[in-house]
């Protein structure tokens, strides 16, 4: 029973978040969700933005569970999007600046904007510190800053944006997917990586197995993945 | 050969990625800033003198050119189809993971449905729409799925079983994500990742190791990094892999001969990240991204004649037709929904083989496979995350 309930959950909410994302009618979640855009402006291209890395339980955040990850439960705790150095990224809706370079990681530089809606988005491995100030209004789709690479000098191997929504008290994050608007699917369609696929628990094989569901990060807390039979194998 | 795409246009969605990289490190703690993880000085691995055979990827033949070849984008052509394609649901949402085709054209999956006390591996038959337990388990299966590698559920280590009646045949020193069976089942291969690489090091060192299905010359083939995509030639023989060599200095798609340990680098390129081989050994599908000639191509399997192939999507070689190529591309904006086509490589032409007007496909993750018949295929739907079937040949 609780099985057939979980799946009905499962695709209702998939069904929802397509329906939604499609201009229909929807939950009364659905209907209230924020709506946010993407950080990048125009369509995406093989010498611009890319898909990288989906939220949640990944297959390369699940390999790096106790390293990268662990202090975010294991999961990868936001998006990736593949960008040359140096591409334009945009707020992905209005706010307000909180933070430039400041302790919440994702070097060298990372930009923080709070939303009326009470979440905030980080946008991280940025190129260089964004010529904003604290406190200053921005406008979604404007430029705020410029992506680069984890340890600013490996764009040619790693240039991507690490986009994170989180709760006003920053004590987590949520799963962008469900707050920004994108034809998601089809911007990875075709595309290989472990970021992409998500890892499975061999025993509960459908958990966390959409771009949708997916569970909160809270910072701090135990291991979500730390599956006594996984595949793939790590 | 000049074979690619006259009449293959669109595709200006383009996404494509980079793959095991490290990524998303930023520092969830919100009172203090703690250093953020960092790539760490590549690590050598050092030969285990346990380890039989254990030797670098061999010295390389030259490489082929960067492919030039661009095929002209042309208009769409109208499908040609007398059939008309349809689609139904055939598993429920959330259901189904690692499915694949068996040679008859049914559908393995792993699953663990409602009532079920336990997970295991199912063949469905599209004709009764019933499902029967193939494996009590997850594993990794033979193409005639006769055999099955399955990961001892105490050790992690790899088991190498009949399907039929579970006896065991081999046993794997080792735990490792997919073991691939030749084509006549007489050898496996696999990929072992460095368990001295747990953190963000990249890139990532792997040994390539094949052995006789009976578990016997069990060896190291290569010692490599960022290795993946691995596939058999139909000759038994041969390996196909993405890989950079051990000193991280040759970048590309390898050719490897078990036999003769040589190592052949067929197509240079930093930014490959896919490849596929066709049903007959004869030609190769594969993505190139990160540099200025990014795109998807298809060559000889020994790298000539590579032709650009005019699209960005996801694409599956037919199992039983050794000149035909599926593929979906990617939807760009305006158009809501993806298109089969197919391309055949004796005749050069590319057919699109269902309407998104008509028959709208929207594939999840892209997760869909092709039965042996050529006549189906499965995918998850984006819609509502259940295993559809769409039939688009009589």
């Amino acid at each position: 029973m609780a099985e057939i309930s979980r799946r009905k959950l499962i695709s209702l909410g998939v069904g929802l978040m397509v329906g939604t994302l499609a201009g229909l009618p929807g939950s009364g979640y659905a209907q209230s969700a924020p709506k946010f855009g993407l950080p990048f402006q125009g369509e995406p291209s093989l010498g611009g933005w890319r898909m990288r890395q989906w939220y949640g339980n990944t297959q390369w955040a699940y390999r790096q569970r106790r390293a990268l990850y662990s202090s975010g439960q294991g999961l990868h705790f936001g998006l990736d999007f593949f960008a040359p150095c140096g591409t334009a990224i945009l707020a992905i809706g209005n706010g307000t600046v909180l933070a430039i370079d400041g302790p919440y990681g994702a070097a060298p530089h990372n930009l923080l904007i709070s939303h009326p809606n009470g979440y905030v988005s980080l946008y991280g491995h940025l190129q260089e510190r964004a010529k904003l100030r604290i406190g200053q209004k921005v406008q979604q789709g404007e430029l705020v800053a410029f992506s680069g690479a984890p340890t600013g000098a490996d764009c040619d191997t790693h240039p991507h944006l690490h986009l994170e929504i989180r709760p006003a008290n920053l004590g987590g994050t949520v799963n962008p997917i469900n707050l920004i608007e994108a034809d998601w699917y089809n911007l990875a369609l075709g595309l290989p990586g472990e970021g992409l696929l998500f890892q499975v628990n061999l025993d509960e094989p459908d958990l966390w197995q959409t771009i949708f569901d997916q569970p909160q990060v809270r910072f701090g807390g135990s291991l979500l993945n730390d599956f006594a039979h996984p595949w793939p194998i790590r | 050969m000049r074979f690619w795409l006259k009449t293959i246009a669109r595709c200006r969605v383009i996404v494509f990625l980079l793959t095991l990289t490290a990524c998303g490190d930023t520092n969830p703690t919100t009172l203090a800033p703690s250093p953020t993880p960092t790539l760490q000085p590549t690590a050598i691995i050092t030969p285990n003198p346990s380890t039989p055979t254990v030797g670098p990827l061999p010295t390389l033949n030259l490489p082929t050119t960067t492919p030039l070849v661009t095929a002209t984008p042309t208009q769409i052509p109208p499908t040609d189809q007398p059939f008309s394609p349809t689609t139904r649901q055939i598993l429920p949402p959330a259901c189904c993971r690692n499915f694949g085709f068996s040679p008859d054209n049914k559908l393995y999956y792993y699953d663990k449905p409602a009532g079920q006390p336990k997970p295991a591996t199912y063949l469905f038959d599209p004709i009764t729409s019933q499902s029967q337990q193939l494996f009590a388990g997850f594993g990794n299966f033979s193409s005639d799925l006769s055999l099955v590698a399955v990961s001892n559920s105490k050790t992690g280590l790899i088991n190498i079983e009949k399907v039929k009646d579970g006896s065991l045949l081999a046993k794997l020193p080792h735990k490792t994500t997919e073991v691939i069976f030749s084509p006549d089942n007489s050898h496996l291969a696999y990929l072992v990742r460095s368990s001295r690489q747990d953190g963000p090091e990249e890139p990532q060192l792997f040994e390539l190791w094949a052995e006789k299905i009976d578990g016997t010359e069990l060896r190291t083939v290569s010692r490599l990094r960022e290795g993946a995509n691995l596939a058999w030639f139909p000759d038994n023989r041969r390996l196909l892999l993405t890989a950079r060599d051990e000193a991280n200095q040759r970048f590309g798609l390898w050719v490897i001969d078990l036999e003769s340990g040589k190592a052949t680098l067929v197509v240079e390129s930093k930014g490959l990240i896919a490849a596929s081989l066709s049903s007959d050994g004869e030609y190769l599908a594969y993505a190139v991204t990160l540099q200025s000639k990014s795109e998807i191509w298809l060559a000889k399997s020994d790298g000539t004649q590579a032709v650009k192939m005019g699209w960005v999507g996801g694409w599956r070689w037919s199992s039983s037709s050794k000149n035909e190529l599926y593929y979906i591309p990617a939807r760009s904006s305006g158009e809501t929904a993806n298109a089969l086509w197919v391309y055949n490589l004796t005749t050069e032409k590319a057919n699109r083989l269902t309407d998104p007007a008509i028959l709208p496909l929207k594939i999840a993750l892209d997760e869909w496979q092709m039965s042996p018949d050529n006549k189906t295929l499965v995918y998850r739907n984006a819609v509502d995350n259940a295993l559809w079937l769409l039939r688009f040949r009589n």
